[in-house]
């Protein structure tokens, strides 16, 4: 597993399969660029591969790859690319898998294919050449163009129905022939054909069927034999018996038959192909040993002297997709009725529990002098090995196509499960380990879904035991595979829980099983189970090995679906802390930039009351240095100045310090005091009436001291801001009423409210003048201000428990009304009740 | 002179030295005001603050420049950054940066009113 940025292909994470493979260390190959490492011969080239990256977000494909020591490799390649939030491409991954052995396998088996078809075509006795489906010559060897007399060129593309008689043509012999060839798969033929320059001669015809794996007929193979020299011998040989001797000549070779015959019997018990000769009523006169045992007899004298009916109940056959073969079709019986056969492939076994066989099952006629059959020589090559080897291959190809279609480790399991059956079992069972783990059933599979549905029964009411001394539980616990070739009854009522399990276990005819383990990342991560019941299957050594090179497979498939789909996390999880860092660096510069504003603000703010010191010194020391000089008055006047403007210099550095607070979200860390409301807003009212001269300010209290437990600096400067606004938004001047009431709830409130006559505040303003820089519209570019004075007033009242509200009818003025409880909330202040 | 400043101690310094030196001040601590003392006493020289709690500096410099007769100076005092930008835009013929001192204060002033700086 590879990641790498995209676009600069810098590697990012090199796994340690990617270290085995190419043989570079991670530290070696970090920051490297993938293609030049590896040094990447690509199907097409580089930019074709970014561009299907770019535009369909993956790639699959094979790739030529340099490893380290300089061997060339071949690896199939999974390429995905992970996009950030924007959809812009940022890393792509690569899963590389080495198929170098499969590549040179496929190598090696087009280079005997080749050879194959170059001995084909120069082989000289024998025309062989390929039917197209619709019966046109598609290749033609060199015995083709000897034995009919056309060259390629001119006759490819031809209907063979040319190599015929006129009468074999009317007849409709060739169409027949290929009818059978298309049911059977195959047809034998003899008879007279015709050469190009017209002339005839006697052929034996063979036309096999051409099936893909599919079994679409894909055309026709066709072997045609001269046979005009054993034909005109037949006839002579024919014409020779009907004139004289025939008797005597026959009678020779009949004796020189049975003079061989006990010699060939010695000879042909020790065949491994299992010989039959049947006489022509159809009872046994010869048996080998080989066929014997394959009959299921000890040897062929047992099988000689064993009844017909014994014979045939002793086993069943089945055609080569697995239905039942009456024995009239056997190769045997049917040529005792005249018919020509081919080799049949069937399947059989001896019932009672044997395993299934597969035989090539070939039948040849022996004939007197008058052409009658007398017996029937029936050949039982036995290709269960070879059957059992191709089987195997094509059941691991399609793992294998299977194993590479998902990402998803459960998916390819329950895959696994589902091919496994009927194919090599009649039941396959996955189960895993969960992350408790705890071994938890992910997949069952047999051909009917009523059994499925059992299975999940049985396996909810009857749960594995995880102690169990067989079965999964241990599989998993040792790592070690399980094969039970014969399952007896014995240990079918031992594995069941009461009663009811038994007879169910019982129906299920379960004959043999084996379980092997499945591994993934070095450690075991559940097991595979096959079980063979109804099939009469029994698995041996042979079937261990097998499964546990599927489950090899499968382990394989995990890990690399596992590995993925970490890679794609980590990916994510970069992603999404890529994004995140963004976000708090944006947050950050913001706070910055805030700070910044405030710093600058607070500068300018503070540079008025500093002016304001210096003048005043200055003006003291420019009167002390006049001849008149300084006079007492003056001198106390200018230091009692400078001391006020200290005094709400420092009140002015208390409320930026508040504000830098409010800003940056802290509370205030309020300093209260038994405060009286009423003399805080008189003193308010006094001190800003002396401000202006175009506005009436008054105070109006309902009762004549209104106590709370208050911050007087902080409330102050609330009332101070809600002055300062009441006068600078009536530029026209006007009545300014201050009030203070007392609700008495409960709980206990102060309510202070401020009303003025000026622009006041359009409605869809209200709910936003209080929050930070936020001013009403009306007044934005009119009238200075910075937006905080508000905002700060709501800090400070909130801060106390209480609340600030807004109320205006635009250009009629606007109320503000401050509450305040009087007993504070934490429960710390005791002063109200104490007093 | 007219003094415009919302600051009452920094309107009180500027009134002290310029009285000291012989000359006769008005004050107002908002721009409506000091649009009123505009129109009823006609000054020979203004000193304005930039940023005004209440009232535009902007109307009392346009105020200023619309008198009748010869222009009146006007000498801009600020405590923000961009001062002279903000001269240029009022139209001053002088700025001063908070917190000054006080002789340069009297010096722009004898300088806008057409006097040698220090003659007194």
């Amino acid at each position: 597993v590879i990641v790498r940025s995209f676009g600069t292909d810098a590697i990012t994470s090199w796994s340690r399969g990617a270290e085995e493979l190419y043989g570079w260390t991670a530290t070696e190959a970090l920051g490297r660029v993938t293609h030049d490492l590896l040094r990447t011969q690509f199907p097409d080239s580089k930019e074709a591969v970014d561009a299907e990256l770019r535009s369909a977000g993956s790639w699959a494909g094979e790739l030529v790859h340099t490893r380290r020591d300089g061997q060339l490799i071949v690896v199939a390649s999974r390429q995905a690319v992970q996009r950030d939030a924007q959809g812009l491409p940022t890393l792509t991954l690569e899963i590389n898998s080495d198929i170098t052995p499969r590549k040179r396998a496929e190598e090696s088996l087009r280079e005997s294919e080749e050879r194959f078809r170059l001995l084909v075509e120069s082989i000289q006795d024998y025309a062989i050449f390929l039917l197209s489906p619709e019966a046109r010559v598609v290749t033609w060897n060199e015995g083709a163009q000897r034995l009919k007399g056309y060259r390629p060129d001119e006759i490819i593309g031809q209907s063979f129905t040319r190599f015929y008689t006129p009468d074999d043509q009317v007849a409709g012999r060739p169409a027949r022939l290929l009818a059978t060839a298309r049911a059977e798969g195959r047809v034998e033929d003899e008879g007279w054909r015709v050469r190009k320059d017209g002339s005839r001669f006697w052929a034996n015809v063979v036309i096999t069927a051409l099936r893909d794996d599919q079994g679409r007929l894909r055309g026709f193979a066709k072997i045609t034999r001269d046979l005009t020299e054993r034909k005109q011998a037949e006839d002579a040989r024919a014409r020779a018996s009907r004139e004289e001797g025939a008797r005597v000549a026959a009678e020779a070779a009949q004796a020189e038959l049975r003079a061989s015959r006990d010699q060939l019997a010695a000879i042909l018990s020790g065949v491994a192909e299992g010989i039959l000769v049947q006489d022509r009523h159809g009872r046994l006169v010869y048996a080998n040993d080989t066929a014997a045992q394959l009959c299921g007899f000890p040897d062929a004298a047992a099988l000689l002297t064993a009844s017909i009916p014994e014979i045939v109940g002793r086993f069943e056959v089945f055609d080569e997709s697995g239905a039942p073969l009456p024995l009239e079709r056997l190769p045997a019986q049917r040529v005792q009725r005249g018919e020509e056969v081919a080799e049949v492939l069937i399947r059989f076994r001896v019932r009672g529990g044997s395993e299934e066989r597969w035989s090539i099952d070939r039948a040849t006629p022996l004939r007197d002098e008058h052409g009658e059959i007398t017996q029937v020589i029936s050949i039982l090559r036995d290709v269960t090995e070879r059957k059992w080897a191709e089987d195997t291959a094509r059941f691991l190809d399609a793992l294998n196509l299977e194993l590479t279609r998902s990402l998803e480790y459960e998916e390819t399991l329950r895959r696994v499960a589902e091919l496994a059956v009927p194919r090599l079992a009649d039941w396959c069972v996955v189960d895993v380990l969960d992350e408790r783990g705890r071994l938890t059933r992910l997949a069952v599979a047999h051909v009917d879904p009523a059994k499925v549905r059992l299975a999940e029964e049985l396996s909810a009411r009857y749960p594995e035991d995880p102690a169990a001394a067989s079965g999964p539980p241990r599989v998993v616990r040792t790592g070690r595979s399980e094969l039970i070739s014969e399952i007896t009854d014995a240990q079918v009522v031992a594995g069941a829980r009461d009663a009811e399990h038994l007879a169910i276990l019982r129906s299920l005819q379960l004959r043999s099983m084996l379980i092997v383990p499945l591994h993934a990342r070095g450690q075991v991560l559940g097991a595979i189970s096959l079980v063979a019941a109804e099939s009469g299957r029994r698995y041996g050594p042979r079937e261990l090995a097998l499964a546990e090179d599927v489950a090899v497979r499968a382990g394989l498939a995990v890990d690399n679906a596992r590995l993925f789909r970490d890679a794609q996390q980590q990916a994510a999880t970069h992603v999404e802390l890529n994004a995140a860092l963004r976000t708090a660096m944006a947050q950050l510069k913001q706070e910055l930039q805030t700070r910044d504003d405030f710093l600058a603000a607070a500068a300018h703010d503070l540079k008025n009351p500093l002016a304001s010191i210096k003048g005043a010194a200055q003006l003291l020391q420019l009167r002390r240095a006049r001849p008149d000089g300084l006079d007492e008055h003056q001198l106390g006047a200018g230091l009692e100045r400078i001391d006020a403007i200290t005094t709400r210099a420092t009140a002015q550095v208390d409320e930026l310090l508040d504000l830098a607070r409010m800003q940056m979200g802290r509370p205030l860390d309020l300093n209260r005091q038994p405060i009286d409301l009423v003399a805080l807003a008189r003193e308010a009212v006094i001190e800003h009436q002396q401000r202006s001269e175009r506005h009436h300010l008054s105070l109006e209290s309902q009762v004549p001291e209104l106590i709370g437990r208050w911050d007087g600096r902080r409330l102050a400067r609330v009332l101070g801001n809600l002055l300062d606004n009441a006068l600078k938004y009536s530029p026209d001047g006007g009545t300014i009423r201050v009030e203070v009431s007392r609700d008495d709830g409960p709980p206990g409130v102060g309510v202070l409210t401020v009303e003025d006559q000026g622009v006041g505040i359009p409605e869809e303003d209200l709910g936003r003048i209080f929050e930070r820089f936020q001013r009403g519209t009306n007044v934005v570019g009119e009238i200075a201000g910075t937006g905080i004075g508000l905002a700060s007033a709501r800090h400070i009242v909130e801060t106390h428990g209480g609340s600030i509200t807004a109320a205006s009818r635009s250009r009629r003025g606007a109320t503000f009304t401050v509450r305040l409880p009087l007993q504070t909330t934490d429960g710390v202040d005791t002063w109200e009740r104490g007093a | 002179v007219l003094v415009v400043d919302d600051d009452r101690d920094m309107l009180e310094v500027i009134r002290g030295v310029l009285e000291d030196h012989g000359l006769t001040v008005e004050t107002a601590t908002d721009g409506i005001h000091a649009l009123d003392l505009v129109d009823r006493r006609a000054p020979d020289l203004v000193v304005l603050d930039v940023t005004l709690a209440v009232g535009s500096s902007r109307r009392v410099a346009d105020r200023v420049h619309e008198l009748p007769g010869a222009a009146v100076p006007m000498l801009v005092i600020t405590a923000d950054g961009h001062a002279p930008d903000k001269a240029r835009e009022l139209g001053a013929y002088a700025y001063l940066r908070k917190p000054f001192e006080l002789v340069d204060l009297l010096g722009a002033v004898w300088q806008g009113l057409g006097r040698t700086s220090g003659s007194d």
